[in-house]
């Protein structure tokens, strides 16, 4: 019911944007200003394409922070001394640092008076962009990339049914933490037992990579029938090289929450196609641009279908084959595509 | 004017003819629904397959006007169906980005197709029932839920006509059949219900002809419940007469 | 001979009729069965084609990426998928090269795996689906092939079960048709054959009753009467009886008149035994009417067969309009417009109480109008208005016009029912009144059995509007039936007046009429109209079953009402007190309501409408017979007509009332609560109407009742 519901507002609200569309088409185009944190993805890829195909002209200037936080004033000043009509910002660290975090928005610093599209953040109100995801109540708005923890849930159980489920995180990770707690919350209403392992932390409570192949084997003794890849940083960093590998070796699948940990290898993941994401992220500044909507008024969703993605290899190597009706809907990845990310 | 006998036989025949022509009626239109959503059920299976293939490619990345596969696909699924007239993919404005029709690519959709997909924006699938054909149409949507553009399958309605025509020819002859043979047992049944009337109304007014007659005098043996009333007619008769009698024998008396 | 006996005959020959129905029904049933699932195969077939072309693709394609066909996981749940979302399949099954079951879903048919193996070995590569019936299957099987080589075989099992399914559906329709045409027949019979039949028995069994007693006199009328009623036809064609009464009562005159003479002569000579000839002979006069001046006036026996005339084209009219009830909820919502600033339920309640609101405020000047210009003039000029009315309905383009349409439809119904009622009035005389009204009530509710369902299936198979349609060709031939009704003598006509509003005054200040009209009638009619005629249909709609359902539950209300009021009627005359049965028939109604916040079934609204259909029964002749129990001298004043024109003007405002407030509710607190709340009011309606009335006190003592 609220899918059709859903359809149909999407369906009128599309209408509205394909007149005014029309209309902009001889007009100047948008200038709009992205920050990326690592440089050129498939995000802005579908961003860019995007705008191509609805003949929408715009004027994009790409920065790219290179994961060094210190560039981030340089780009505010650009910002402020070029006026663009719409940011874009990659991931939590660029947003926050363009918009600052709520409560704590500094006007002479953070971008207040031009309007904000973020992309790729995971946990938008866990990281103190917003504190609704209905309405940010900002002059910004966004797409997130990962799917809500109960649609992952189910997505792994069609795969395979399981009664324990084995989840290895950072515990200084405030993201892990909540997704963990998620994880408990939805296993006890769908009757799953959740075992968690955290990675060990050094002097400075910074986690080490030590150990975390019997991480794996503890999990694995203790019972565990599918190793959940949260969104977690530090275990991006050790999922290719450590994890996943361990748990092949253990004939452990692994299901993963994001396209970056399913690239590292994992059996099977709910994930968002970061082309679909650039997309998606594009509709948003559309509505913004061209629809004149203040984005307080457009809600920070995920994508509405989400791709069901599995690594064939995989799934021969540890001898689970995908159930027959994921052939109709899954992303099924051969060996060349993953290991090209 | 119709006898009693036939004016029984007229009515229990006019209440057959209601019974058996609404049931006529129920199963002819049961039927034609039946069929009616057997058909369409099986044009949605084969448009929810292209759906999910134009879906998957959309996940791809491929931009909705430009996939390559479609062309092919829908030629294919058109091919696997005889009943299938024609398949369209059409954008929002109605353009036709693909079709199993030559030359309908670049042009506008009917404005039908257009309104029905408008009002069904809503619902899984919508459908028109033209004239010369039927089709069920269905919302193409990518994967952020926008609504792309529409795919609808055209499919004969000659075949249904047809069926359920046949079908209202059988049942009207059944029912005909049927209708006959409720006549004919009527015939039978009514006739002896009537001559059984008949029989009791006949000796209540023989019974009451014969008391009357004799002025309450006679009787008839054979009893019905219904001569009661001729008994007493009888007994009323003689008591008056009775009465009449002995005042005249008293005034025979006074004489 | 009498009454009784041909209403006996009619039952008779009903049933008689119902069995050859059944039959003939029963019959027909069984080749429409084969025919369906002769028909509707092929397109099963085809179907199973498509879904399985679809599984096929979906193998391949996992086969294509490496995996090995008897390795495939989750093939079964995809069948069982595939199973729920078309459940005409009973079995799906994926068989190995040589016919081995290597996946499935649903219960494998007897001698499956013989056939399975049988054309595996065969013809692997035929395509062309063959249905093939194994036990109650029809299995239709489909190549797998993978670059010419058989990887196996897709069969689909089709439910024999199903197609009977299909039927069945049918099946209850039929069967409330089956009832409807009880009451059809009976009425068929009634106009076929009753008029002149019915008037010759009337007549007939009357001289019977007054030869039976003595009362010569109006047994020679009656018999007279007989006679002119048989000019239409005799019974058993011949004049004899008749002939021989008259003869024999004759002979009785003429012995009378000649002792009459000679008893007056005699009297003359003033002897005792002359003096005692007179007496006893005066006393005969005292135990037989001979002598015409001992009678009074004496209403005609050929009254009744006119009085029987109403009841055709009074079935006919009534009938056209109850076939709409299940309905129009549905068809208001269908046209729907938006009024600003109105909630939509309460818009598609309008068309109904605009529809009661005309009925209940036309009907005090309807009577007199009617009466001025002829019942059947009245009668007339309602059935038109009505048949346009209906016409427009069906054409209605938005709710404006709805509203328009069913405006002339409630006009035109009011002056027939007005009219109607009025021609009973003019045909019966004190003494069978009673019975005028009984067949005006009978011929109404049997019109209630019939309509709903009749229309609900209308509605349901070829739309609102045809239906629509169909009510106005019932109209339309109600039209040529009023016309066929004799023009009344004038003179006979007890005259109504519209009631003054002093009058209404003078009757509202009796406490004991108000309460009742205030807690017990109008809150009866809330609920019936409010639940009946508006919720319950579109409640059905909302729960995804048709205006037929809706009709069978009006039908169901209809019957129990039919079934209960005669015993009803019996129970008040034993010695239970009207004011308990009709607080108690209130409370019953309303119990069926608090089910429906808890339940939203169609067995919980069945429960409901037996419980209302139940109560109703109970309390509506005990309400009746209250008014005027209650206004005894108002009714000396004011006449019964007016006491009762008022009650009958207080209880239709809960006819309006009723949609209105359910609709009202409905905006507030959805369906569920609705039904509570309503059930609620008028439960304490009850309470209070108990209370006031003294329901809860001992029994008061005979003096004070008196008093």
């Amino acid at each position: 019911m609220m899918l059709f519901l859903n359809r149909f507002l999407c369906f009128s609200v599309f209408q509205l944007l394909l007149f005014s569309g029309l209309e902009a088409a001889e007009a100047k185009p948008y200038r709009i200003y992205a920050i990326t944190f690592r440089g050129m993805t498939d995000v802005e890829k579908g961003f860019v394409d995007y705008f191509k195909t609805r003949k929408i002209p715009v004027d994009i200037v790409f920065r790219d922070l290179a994961r060094d936080a210190n560039k981030m004033p340089g780009f505010l000043d650009e910002i402020r001394r070029t006026k663009p009509d719409l940011v874009y910002t990659w991931g939590t660290s660029v947003t926050l640092g363009v918009v600052g975090s709520v409560g704590k928005v500094e006007p002479a610093k953070h971008i207040t008076d031009i309007p904000v599209v973020f992309t790729l953040v995971a946990a938008p109100v866990l990281a103190g962009i917003t504190n609704d995801l209905k309405s940010s109540g900002r002059n910004l708005t966004g797409v997130v990339h990962v799917a809500s923890t109960e649609a992952q849930m189910r997505a792994m159980s069609s795969y395979r049914p399981f009664h324990t489920l084995g989840v290895l995180y950072t515990p200084t990770e405030q993201n892990s933490l909540v997704t963990l707690a998620e994880l408990k919350a939805v296993g006890a209403k769908s009757g799953f037992k959740v075992i968690e392992r955290a990675f060990k932390l050094d002097a400075d409570k910074k986690p080490i990579a030590n150990g975390a192949d019997v991480l794996v084997r503890e999990l694995k003794q203790e019972g565990v029938e599918w190793l959940y890849l949260p969104p977690d940083s530090f275990l991006g960093t050790l999922a290719q090289k450590t994890i996943i590998p361990a748990a092949m070796e253990l004939g452990l699948p692994t299901f993963a929450a994001t396209e970056q940990l399913m690239q590292a290898g994992a059996l099977t993941g709910l994930v968002s196609r970061y082309y679909s994401i650039g997309q998606f992220t594009a509709y948003k500044a559309e509505q913004i641009l061209v629809g004149k909507v203040p984005p307080a008024r457009i809600p920070i969703e995920s994508l509405s279908r989400f791709s069901f993605q599995v690594l064939l290899p995989a799934a021969k190597r540890l001898n689970l084959p995908p159930p027959l009706s994921l052939f109709d809907y899954a992303e099924i990845l051969t060996a060349q595509e993953a290991e090209t990310p | 004017m119709l006898s009693l006998r036939n004016k029984f036989i007229l009515a229990a025949l006019i209440a057959c003819l209601f019974a058996v022509g609404m049931a006529g009626f129920l199963n002819y239109f049961k039927f034609k629904r039946t069929t009616d959503s057997l058909l369409q059920s099986r044009m949605v299976l084969i448009g929810t397959h292209v759906e999910t293939t134009i879906q998957s490619a959309l996940a791809l990345g491929l931009s909705f006007p430009e996939i390559p596969t479609v062309d092919k696909l829908i030629e294919r699924e058109r091919a696997s169906d005889s009943l299938i007239q024609g398949i369209d993919i059409f954008d929002n404005e109605g353009r036709v980005l693909y079709s199993t029709q030559k030359g309908y690519v670049g042009r506008v959709i009917d404005s039908a197709s257009l309104q029905a997909a408008k009002e069904g924006a809503d619902k899984p699938f919508w459908r028109i029932e033209a004239r010369e054909y039927l089709s069920v149409g269905i919302g193409l949507q990518n994967n952020f839920g926008v609504t792309l553009g529409q795919l609808v399958i055209r499919y004969s309605r000659a075949d249904l006509d047809l069926r359920t025509g046949n079908m209202g020819r059988s049942l009207l002859f059944f029912s005909l059949f049927g209708l006959a043979a409720a006549f004919l047992v009527l015939l039978i049944v009514l006739g002896a219900l009537y001559r059984g009337f008949l029989r009791d109304l006949r000796s209540f007014e023989v019974g009451l002809s014969r008391a009357l007659d004799s002025d309450g005098k006679a009787r008839l043996l054979a009893r019905r419940s219904m001569n009661r009333a001729v008994d007493e007619i009888a007994d009323v008769l003689v008591s008056a007469h009775g009465a009449l009698d002995a005042v005249e024998e008293k005034l025979k008396v006074l004489r | 001979m009498n009454q009784a006996y041909l209403g006996k005959m009619y039952w008779r020959l009903t049933g008689l009729v119902m069995l050859v129905m059944l039959l003939v029904l029963g019959g027909l049933s069984f080749f429409t069965q084969s025919a369906f699932e002769q028909r509707l195969l092929p397109d099963l077939v085809q179907k199973a084609v498509t879904v399985g072309a679809s599984t096929r693709s979906l193998i391949l394609r996992a086969v294509d990426y490496g995996i090995d066909y008897s390795n495939l996981y989750g093939v079964s749940s995809t069948f069982a998928e595939l199973r729920k979302e078309n459940p005409e399949f009973a079995y799906i099954a994926a068989t190995n090269e040589r016919g081995v079951v290597l996946f499935e879903s649903g219960e494998r048919a007897p001698g499956a795996d013989q056939y399975y193996s049988q054309i595996a070995l065969s013809t692997p590569t035929d395509a062309s689906a063959t249905p093939v019936l194994l036990g109650a299957q029809y299995v239709v099987s489909l190549p797998l092939m993978i670059d010419d080589k058989a990887l196996g075989m897709l069969h689909f099992g089709i439910d024999q079960a199903y197609i009977k399914g299909v039927m069945r559906e049918v099946l209850l329709d039929v069967l409330v048709v089956l009832l409807v045409s009880v009451f059809f027949t009976f009425e068929l019979l009634h106009f076929v054959v009753g008029n002149k039949l019915e008037a010759q028995f009337g007549a007939l069994a009357e001289t019977v009753d007054f030869l039976g007693s003595g009362n010569f006199v109006h047994a020679s009328r009656s018999s007279a009467d007989a006679r002119k009623a048989a000019d239409y036809g005799l019974v058993t064609g011949e004049l004899a009886l008749s002939q021989k009464i008259d003869a024999a009562l004759s002979r009785l005159f003429e012995r009378y008149r000649e002792l009459a003479l000679r008893v007056s002569a005699a009297a003359k000579q003033g002897s005792t035994l002359s003096q005692q000839i007179d007496t006893m002979f005066s006393a005969l006069s005292g135990k037989y009417r001979f002598a015409p001046e001992d009678s009074a006036f004496l209403p005609s026996a050929i009254e009744a067969p006119y009085l029987e005339r109403i009841r055709t084209p009074l079935f006919v009219f009534l009938l056209a309009e109850e076939l709409t009830r299940s309905f129009v909820p549905g068809y208001a919502n269908y046209l729907l417009v938006d009024v600003p600033f109105w909630a939509k339920q309460i818009v598609i309640g309008l068309p109904i109480v605009l529809f009661m609101a005309i009925v209940a405020l036309a009907q005090p000047y309807l009577g007199p109008w009617s009466y001025r210009i002829g019942r059947k003039n009245a009668m007339l000029i309602g059935a038109v208005l009505a048949t346009v009315g209906f016409m427009g309905t069906a054409l209605a383009g938005d709710l404006y016009a709805l509203l328009f349409w069913r405006s002339l439809c409630a006009l035109g119904y009011a002056m027939v029912f007005v009219a109607a009622q009025g021609y009973v009035l003019d045909h019966t005389g004190e003494h069978n009144r009673a019975r005028g009204f009984a067949l005006f009530v009978g011929v109404f509710m049997v019109a209630t059995i019939c309509g709903p369902p009749i229309g609900g299936i209308l509605a349901d198979n070829i739309g609102y509007r045809w239906s629509f349609l169909v009510s106005g060709l019932v109209a339309l031939v109600s039209i040529a039936i009023i016309m066929g009704l004799p023009q009344e003598r004038q003179s006979d006509g007890l005259r109504e007046l519209p009631l003054s509003f002093a009058d209404f005054k003078r009757l509202i200040k009796n406490q004991r009429f108000t309460s009742l009209s205030l807690f017990a009638a109008i809150p009866a009619k809330i609920i019936l109209t409010g639940f009946c005629f508006y919720l319950i249909p579109l409640y059905i709609l909302s729960l995804g079953n048709s205006p037929a359902m809706a009709g069978r539950l009006l039908m169901a209300y209809a019957v129990i009402m039919v079934l209960v009021v005669p015993l009803a009627a019996r129970f008040a005359d034993l010695n239970i007190r009207r004011e308990r049965l009709v607080a108690l028939g209130l409370c019953v109604s309303a119990l069926g309501g608090f089910l429906m916040p808890f339940f939203d079934s169609i067995w919980a609204l069945f429960v409901l409408v037996v419980l209302l259909g139940f109560g109703q029964s109970l309390s509506i002749a005990a309400q009746g017979a209250l008014v005027s129990d209650f206004c005894r001298s108002e009714e000396c004043n004011l006449g019964e007509g007016a006491v009762y024109g008022a009650y009958r003007l207080l209880e239709r405002t809960g006819n309006v009332l009723g949609p209105l407030l359910a609709s009202i509710f409905l905006v507030l607190f959805g369906y569920g609560y609705t039904f509570a709340l309503i059930s609620l009011l008028v439960l304490l309606a009850s309470l209070v109407f108990a209370l006031a009335s003294g329901v809860f006190r001992a029994p008061r003592s005979p003096e004070k009742v008196e008093a």
